[in-house]
């Protein structure tokens, strides 16, 4: 296996995922981040009259240790939905109604049970047979069909959600995306771009008009952007207490856990995405430590598992699935 | 079919990783922490799942049947539901949207199923899609919504706390 890439924890997939998923992508370095482009961009300002990249950068890095600008919520909500553009070219939205509403409704009921009840929350069901779920900044939330057909019940599906709205709640993502334009060189350049748009307020203006503000090429970079090993396992411990809350046995979320355990036994290629991300039974492991047995009060709640048979598995086949004999 | 579907999932997931213990728990005679100590399991036993139950998980060992917490098991998550659920339209749902039956192109499917992100070439593809963005705008659902659908089950909400690390500030949302 090639292994070009210096492991470092900004580095991997997606927003940030319920598994832990972000698969070893050792060549990240040479994503758009050209280094004539990049210079580039950073000599540009980032608004008409702002500051360039690179002076932004530059501030930034300046009040490192201090506290962070808090980001007024139209400007997350406005980055997030960038994000999430960006994630739905990468893999389109489940062709099928139904699924995608009841995925919300689940999603909704579990987020209006949290501190921000009132993000425009919203859920995707991508169709790609990875297994995979994330969150974007302002409650933009995805799941794969790979990951959604994996599950067997509502609690199942409620806990990821309820993960991925923690790290929202949390905004783990925002606050990554300013603390990257910190560290790695290789994202600074953007991290700089989305904190001097969030800083001259271009990004929070749009938000009322849907605009996307970000370039493809920020765009791109945010989406590898990755959390910490805290973050994941301080969403694992919320997204278990957000099920409970939400009338959910909350053993959902572990037993997605140990789906993901399962499969990972069998993915000898994924050795370089556990230097990053800890591996399932770590999660595990950090969850029996930190939950113990505070969550059993609540494990006779329901599961739903007719419902999210009916719901989701009683439908057409997913594309993962997908064969010529399918075509009816 | 059960052994159909028990077959196409364990093809699917490949070799499958016998079920053992993640680290030293006891195997105990009732799904309570207070229930009756069988005996204690050493890190690493394998045992074999019989059934789900909350935090706790039904296991056989040897001669010995009892239960042991969930989060102290590794592997197995598939067989412990089928068992769930044999016989039920899940396991028939299930099992065909992993190829169905005939082990078929199960192989093949999961070749190309992996915990992983998408690709690092998804990504260098990726354009902005703002019409899928407008999509997904309208299938966001309203409290309402989402009221009715937990009525339906008859959720109920309940005030949990979360650790005390996680504590998050401002208030938590209708019910």
């Amino acid at each position: 296996m090639k292994s070009s890439a210096i492991p470092r924890p900004i580095v991997c997939a997606t927003l940030t995922l319920l598994l832990a998923a972000c698969a070893g992508m050792p060549d990240l370095k040479n994503l758009p981040t050209n280094p004539a482009a990049l210079k580039n961009m950073m000599n540009q300002p980032a608004a008409p009259g702002g500051q360039s990249m690179l002076e932004t950068g530059m501030n930034v890095a300046k009040s490192a240790g201090n506290a962070m600008r808090d980001i007024p919520e139209s400007e997350e909500i406005a980055t997030g939905e960038n994000i999430m553009a960006g994630v739905l070219g990468a893999a389109p939205l489940y062709n099928n109604e139904r699924i995608q509403r009841y995925v919300n409704q689940v999603g909704h009921w579990v987020a209006m049970q949290s501190e921000r009840p009132n993000l425009p929350w919203r859920f995707a069901v991508l169709d790609s047979p990875l297994v995979n779920a994330g969150a974007a900044p302002g409650g933009q939330i995805y799941i794969t069909t790979g990951l959604l057909f994996r599950m067997r019940s509502e609690a199942e599906l409620a806990g990821a959600l309820g993960h991925e709205i923690a790290h929202v709640v949390q905004k783990h993502h925002l606050k990554a995306y300013q603390k990257a334009s910190l560290g790695d060189a290789g994202v600074t350049a953007f991290g700089a771009v989305v904190d001097s748009k969030v800083n001259t307020g271009s990004l929070g203006r749009e938000a009322g008009k849907q605009a996307l503000k970000l370039g493809i090429g920020e765009v791109r970079t945010l989406l590898l952007l990755s959390l910490g090993r805290p973050e994941e396992e301080q969403a694992d411990r919320m997204g278990m207490v957000l099920a409970a809350r939400a009338g959910y046995d909350p053993y959902g979320l572990p037993t997605v856990i140990q789906i993901l355990q399962d499969m990972s036994a069998e993915q000898g290629s994924l050795s370089t995405l556990y230097k990053t991300h800890p591996a399932p039974s770590e999660r595990l492991a950090s969850l029996d430590q930190t939950i113990g047995s505070s969550m059993d009060g609540y494990s006779n709640q329901p599961v739903l598992k007719e419902r999210f048979a009916t719901m989701i598995l009683g439908s057409a086949p997913p594309a993962a699935a997908k064969k010529p004999v399918d075509k009816k | 079919m059960v052994c159909g579907g028990l077959l196409a999932c364990s093809v699917a997931l490949g070799a499958q990783e016998p079920v053992q213990t993640n680290r030293a728990t006891e195997l105990r005679a009732a799904p309570d922490d207070t229930a009756v100590l069988i005996r204690t399991l050493p890190q690493r036993t394998p045992v074999q799942q019989l059934e789900r139950k909350g935090a706790w998980t039904r296991v056989k060992i040897d001669k010995d049947t009892g239960w042991v917490r969930m989060m102290h098991l590794r592997g197995g998550a598939i067989i412990v539901e089928s068992e769930q659920t044999s016989g039920g339209s899940f396991l028939s749902g299930f099992s065909r949207l992993l190829g169905g039956g005939p082990a078929g192109n199960t192989r093949a499917q999961s070749a190309t199923v992996g915990v992983r992100g998408f690709s690092e070439e998804d990504l260098r593809k990726a354009q902005l899609n703002p019409a899928e963005l407008a999509k997904l705008k309208r299938y966001q659902a309203g409290d309402a919504e989402a009221r009715r659908l937990a009525e339906q089950a008859k959720l109920q909400p309940r005030d949990v706390a979360y650790l005390a690390q996680d504590a998050v500030d401002g208030t938590r949302g209708g019910k």
